[in-house]
């Protein structure tokens, strides 16, 4: 072991990249003590799991950016107006590039996008509670208190291989702590947490007051104390613990990192995403994206309007329509639209009926989603609600049928029965029916 | 007297299952009724016992279970059964026996849940007592750091949470817990405590209702966890059709629900908003959810309804029964104990599932405490027992059962002559250990848990590691009696007067909105005018908490540095736990011991550097500082951080290390390491 005294003047990031890239492990983490995919229990009938086979599209879109509207966005204000009737209230509905679709008044910038967007106005859930219908509509399960569900960015990493070396698969942006994650799939499929998107991940530089090369130096400190213990035990779990660190300090000297960076963009681009959580976190998810991260999640808040709706929604949907409308016009310009999925979603919609406080309540029986990009057809209306919007009039999307059409347009395999750690099978969309007719190839 | 509101609906859960991935026919579960209720686990001699269970919860006897020889004597036995079945497997050898750092570490993680600090590691590696580890394992069964680490064993198991089902304050849960476990409390009271539970959630000691608040509109959960974290099943499966692989039907488990049938879940939130509505027409707008609050804390209430019997869905599917028929409670290995309609059904059922006879609750705990000892059960995995399930060692689980009843449940008795044995002592396996053919000829190595890694580090941190507490359930409890006896309409003046003030401080926020916005846009005059009103709001706050009153009034807050334990049950998501895989407890034992690449950030760039090595106050810096010699240094690291002192290469290392360290680092760059080496990880 060569003393140290040799390496500390020496050592640079550079040098340290390729010392630890020479013992080249690479090889994924599968945790050895903790839950194993296939673990336990009497093994089931496959003849009993078939499932019909589901279709695969040919050109998938390789990344999804899933814009998850958290409380209930009220879908006749935004995505599915009626115009002269009583529930429409004080919003007017405006025409969009897409002829004969209309959207509402608060979604001017994104009215100009249309053209590569499908809406949904046939969506039907029956689940009325924020946590249950979130959760239902992240996972197509109920939850239930005796397993966890993983959420689409951790099925979608878990059937695809990362596009990125040294970058994750999967992002969250401003998640909480209901995210679903990895459910019963390993960790490593959950999505890398970003709070503050202006901040980017915690704990990816080091610390304070050690730069680079004094990071190498410990480095070095640190794998020399490390031999010994990884010779005496000749376990997978230290290979494990080995790729842990290689594969974080990878993601550290990774220059794609200054992908999380968005200070690196024009004060013009930011005005058009717009200052605010969600605006940032629309342009990071850009950036990431070119990078070769596949699936972001944002989360985007404040949509629970029982009051004030029409007063509150001017700042929640126009921080919707901005965030949303700057990033489907930048990806088109940047020839990444074609490849990418754009989904906004929220858990349920909200009533048709205008209540005392002058907001609209929970309403899963009949809102709205709208697709993007991703290699859609666009500019068209799928399924519609009746006149007042109280009941789906036809082509109703369950929320299975919902995530299974995304999935569908990520390529992702519908019928694969995947055993979680407790003995049960599970495909991701719950054999969900996707409309694959959205779509182009 | 209050009238009280049911809570909603159940959760709408059936969703799934039914129309789920499997179809099972009925071709495979003919006769399946559980076959007479034998549930002999292939292997092992059960006495056949149908007889009537005892009608009261089992007494504590004041006989004292088995004193120090007998605890020996049992240990011994162990090692006997152990040694003989390694002696069976051709070419396997038990480890040699733990040097005293490698026991020390071991013990302290196992049994405090974190590692030593430098006085305790010296004290026992200094001392020249011959029963040094016995005495050792007993004084840390006793000690309240024994209270932290069980605590997490509970509350993974019992999903205790500081708010249950996002609603409840778990709180008198979390503090029945501990309190149970500090009082060494027998483990077969503790669960018929648990089962019972009834009445107030927020009367002082009557927090084992949390059991119930965890499950709240979801009766049938509740016993399908009952039953898996109790007698080691999983029923789940069969709430909506015949169990697929396991013996249980639809019918049984209905049957078993049946016990807890019209045991629910009441709050009398609803009784404060009518009067309210009656008193006055202008309700301030944010009485309702301060109503909630104080329904869901004073008034929250386990009933004791519990009627024997319940109907059958209406989407039974099967042909012994149709839906809607109400069927008896029945146990699922099928004993009728219910005799007469007028018997307490819950103290029945408790009776039951904790009774020494029955045949999978003393088996179930023996295992699950073996398994937290020696890491691997003789049963895996714990909580999917079938008829046919073969312990790895029958003749040793037997006589665990044996040995959990002859120290009556005494868990630290149990945990003590476990850690007395040989096997539990034996050095770390150097290889891949079987997880389920597995004979204990070592221990296999195990990466510490979320709790037992931060533990550590607060131990690194902060003084008295063991003393520093939340602020507990008390001011809770202070409020139940100050309020109980309070008809709604006082009530309704009491939250009211808060809703006011609540109010204001809503308006205000909403001015502080457009004026934080002029500020982030360059306009600085409008400082003074935010000033103003966050002043306004801070004032009014006390006014607008209905607790005010009831908060401790010596209490100081000690900020985040604490053990897990006395965190808030789990940390949100990003915290330090939750990245090193707490469970989140809304699952069952699900913490995970997975690696992934945060946890390497979180070590290497996170709180190790800003808070341990890089804080004077630090526990680990105040030590460092008592000594001037950088081989001290070197020494007083690898005692603090490993529990053990430096080899003589290590040494060398360490002393090259603290000499050629640019800006004299050599203390960062060595506690850094050690704090982040594959030996600090895992426990051997």
């Amino acid at each position: 072991m060569r003393p140290i005294a040799n390496r500390l003047d020496e050592l640079s990031r550079r040098r340290f990249m390729a010392s630890v890239a020479k013992t080249a492990f690479g090889v994924s983490l599968v945790p050895l003590f903790g839950q194993g995919l296939l673990e336990a229990g009497n093994p089931t009938d496959p003849a009993k799991e078939a499932v019909p086979p589901a279709p695969k599209r040919k050109k998938a879109a390789s990344r999804c950016i899933y814009l998850f509207m958290a409380g209930g966005m009220s879908h006749i204000d935004t995505f599915d107006p009626k115009p002269g009737t009583k529930v429409q209230g004080p919003l007017k509905a405006i025409s969009t590039k897409a002829d004969g679709v209309q959207l509402g008044e608060l979604m001017t910038l994104t009215a100009a996008q249309m053209k590569c967007a499908t809406l949904i106005r046939s969506v039907s859930s029956n689940q009325g509670a924020h946590e249950q219908a979130s959760y239902f509509m992240r996972t197509s399960y109920a939850p239930i208190n005796t397993t966890r569900h993983p959420s689409m960015s951790a099925w979608s990493n878990y059937f695809l291989a990362k596009p990125n070396e040294t970058l994750p698969g999967g992002i969250m942006i401003n998640g909480g702590g209901d995210h679903p994650g990895s459910g019963f799939l390993e960790s490593k499929f959950a999505p890398l947490p970003v709070g503050d998107p202006s901040r980017g991940v915690t704990n990816i530089h080091p610390p304070e007051g050690v730069d680079l090369k004094e990071m190498g130096n410990r480095l070095d400190v640190l794998e020399t104390l490390n031999q010994k213990f990884y010779k005496s035990y000749n376990l997978g779990a230290m290979q494990g613990h080995h790729d842990m660190y290689f594969d974080a300090v990878k993601l550290m000297a990774s220059k794609d990192i200054e992908a999380f960076d968005i200070k690196k963009e024009t004060d013009a681009v930011h005005a058009r995403y717009g200052e605010h959580t969600f605006g940032r976190g629309c342009l990071l998810a850009r950036r990431l994206v070119e990078k070769g991260v596949r699936f972001i999640d944002i989360t985007h808040g404040g949509w629970d309007t029982h009051d004030d709706n029409f007063n509150r929604l001017k700042e929640t949907a126009g921080q919707l329509d901005q965030g949303l409308s700057a990033l489907l016009e930048d990806l088109g310009q940047r020839g990444l639209l074609n490849d990418t999925l754009v989904c906004v979603v929220s858990e349920f919609g909200r009533s048709p009926e205008i209540n005392q406080r002058n907001g609209r309540d929970h309403f899963p029986k009949a809102f709205s989603a709208m697709l993007a990009g991703g290699g859609l057809k666009g500019g068209n209306v799928y399924g519609s609600t009746n006149a007042e919007g109280t009941e789906v009039a036809e082509n109703k999307v369950e929320i299975p049928d919902l995530n299974a059409t995304i999935a569908y347009g990520l390529g992702l395999p519908l019928d694969k029965v995947v055993i979680s750690p407790d003995g049960r099978p599970f495909t991701l969309a719950k054999k969900g029916k996707p409309v694959v007719d959205l779509f182009t190839a | 007297m209050h009238l009280v509101s049911t809570i909603g609906l159940q959760v709408a859960l059936v969703v799934g299952f039914a129309a789920g991935s499997l179809t099972i026919g009925m071709s495979g579960m003919s006769g399946m009724n559980g076959g007479g209720g034998s549930s002999t686990l292939a292997g092992m001699q059960f006495p056949d016992e149908r007889a009537n269970p005892p009608a009261n919860p089992p007494s504590i006897s004041p006989d004292v279970a088995p004193e120090g020889a007998m605890l020996k004597e049992a240990s011994r036995t162990i090692d006997t059964l152990v040694d003989a079945m390694i002696a069976k497997q051709p070419g396997l050898k038990p480890q040699p026996k733990t040097r005293d750092e490698q026991f020390l570490r071991r013990i302290y993680l196992d049994l405090a849940g974190r590692i030593p600090t430098i006085d305790e590691a010296g004290e026992f590696l200094t001392s020249h007592k011959r029963d040094k580890r016995d005495l050792l394992v007993k004084k840390l069964l006793s000690s309240e750091a024994n209270v932290s680490t069980m605590f997490t064993w509970w509350a993974d198991m019992l999903r205790a949470r500081s708010r249950l089902q996002d609603r409840f304050d778990g709180q008198p849960y979390i503090d029945w817990i501990k309190q149970s476990i500090r009082e060494n409390k027998p483990y077969n009271k503790m669960v018929n405590e648990l089962i019972c539970a009834k009445g107030p959630a927020t009367s002082r000691g009557n927090g084992a209702t949390g059991y119930y608040l965890a499950d709240a509109g979801m009766p049938q959960d509740n016993m399908a966890n009952t039953v898996r974290v109790f007698l080691g099943t999983r029923l789940s499966c069969a709430q909506c059709h015949d169990h697929p692989f396991d013996k249980w039907t639809r019918k049984d488990f209905f049957q078993m629900a049946a016990f807890t049938e019209g045991t629910e879940v009441k709050t009398n939130e609803g009784d404060i908003s009518r009067a309210m509505k009656k008193a006055s027409s202008n309700v301030p707008y944010s009485a309702d959810q301060i109503a909630r609050r104080v329904g869901e804390t004073l008034g929250v209430q386990v009933t004791n309804a519990s009627v024997g019997s319940i109907a059958l869905p209406h989407d039974y599917q099967y042909k012994d029964a149709h839906p809607g028929d109400r069927v008896k409670a029945m146990t699922m290995f099928k004993d009728d104990i219910i005799k007469d309609a007028k018997d307490n059904i819950r103290e029945s059922y408790g009776s039951w599932m904790t009774s020494e006879v029955n045949p999978r609750f003393t088996l179930v705990v023996a295992n699950r405490m073996w398994k937290r000892l020696m890491r691997i059960g003789l049963i895996e995995p714990l909580d999917k027992m079938e008829d046919d399930t073969v312990p790895t060692n029958p003749e040793l689980a037997t006589y665990l059962v044996k040995l959990m009843k002859d120290v009556k449940y005494d868990l630290r008795k149990f945990q003590e002559v476990i850690c007395d044995t040989n096997a539990y002592q034996r050095q770390s396996i150097p290889g891949d250990a079987n997880r389920f053919k597995f004979f204990h000829e070592g221990q296999p190595l195990r990466r510490l848990s979320a709790e037992q890694v931060w533990d550590s580090l607060m131990t690194l941190t902060i003084d008295n590691v063991d003393g520093v507490k939340g602020e507990g359930a008390e001011p809770l409890y202070k409020f139940y009696d100050g309020n109980k006896d309070k008809s709604p309409e006082q009530l309704a003046s009491i939250v009211m007067k808060a809703g006011e003030a609540q109010d204001e401080i809503d308006d205000m926020n909403k001015e502080l909105r457009d004026l934080r916005d002029k500020m982030a846009k360059g306009d600085k005059s409008v400082d003074g005018k935010i000033k103003e009103l966050e002043g306004k709001q801070t004032a009014l706050r006390p006014a607008a908490d209905v607790f005010t009153p009831y908060y401790e009034s010596g209490y100081k807050d000690p900020g985040p540095m604490r053990r897990a334990s006395e965190l808030p049950s789990p940390m949100q998501p990003g915290h330090f736990l939750r990245v090193f895989g707490q469970s989140n407890r809304l699952i069952i034992d699900n913490s995970s011991d997975s690696m992934n690449l945060t946890q390497a950030l979180e070590l290497m760039n996170g709180m190790v550097e800003t808070t341990i090595l890089g804080d004077e106050k630090s526990v680990l810096k105040q030590q460092l500082a008592k000594v001037k010699d950088p081989d001290d240094k070197v020494k007083v690291l690898y005692v603090a951080i490993l529990s053990r002192m430096p080899t003589n290469y290590e040494m060398d290392y360490g002393h090259k290390v603290m000499a050629l360290a640019p800006n004299k680092k050599g203390v960062e760059y060595l506690g850094w390491a050690l704090i982040n080496s594959a030996e600090f990880a895992f426990n051997q």
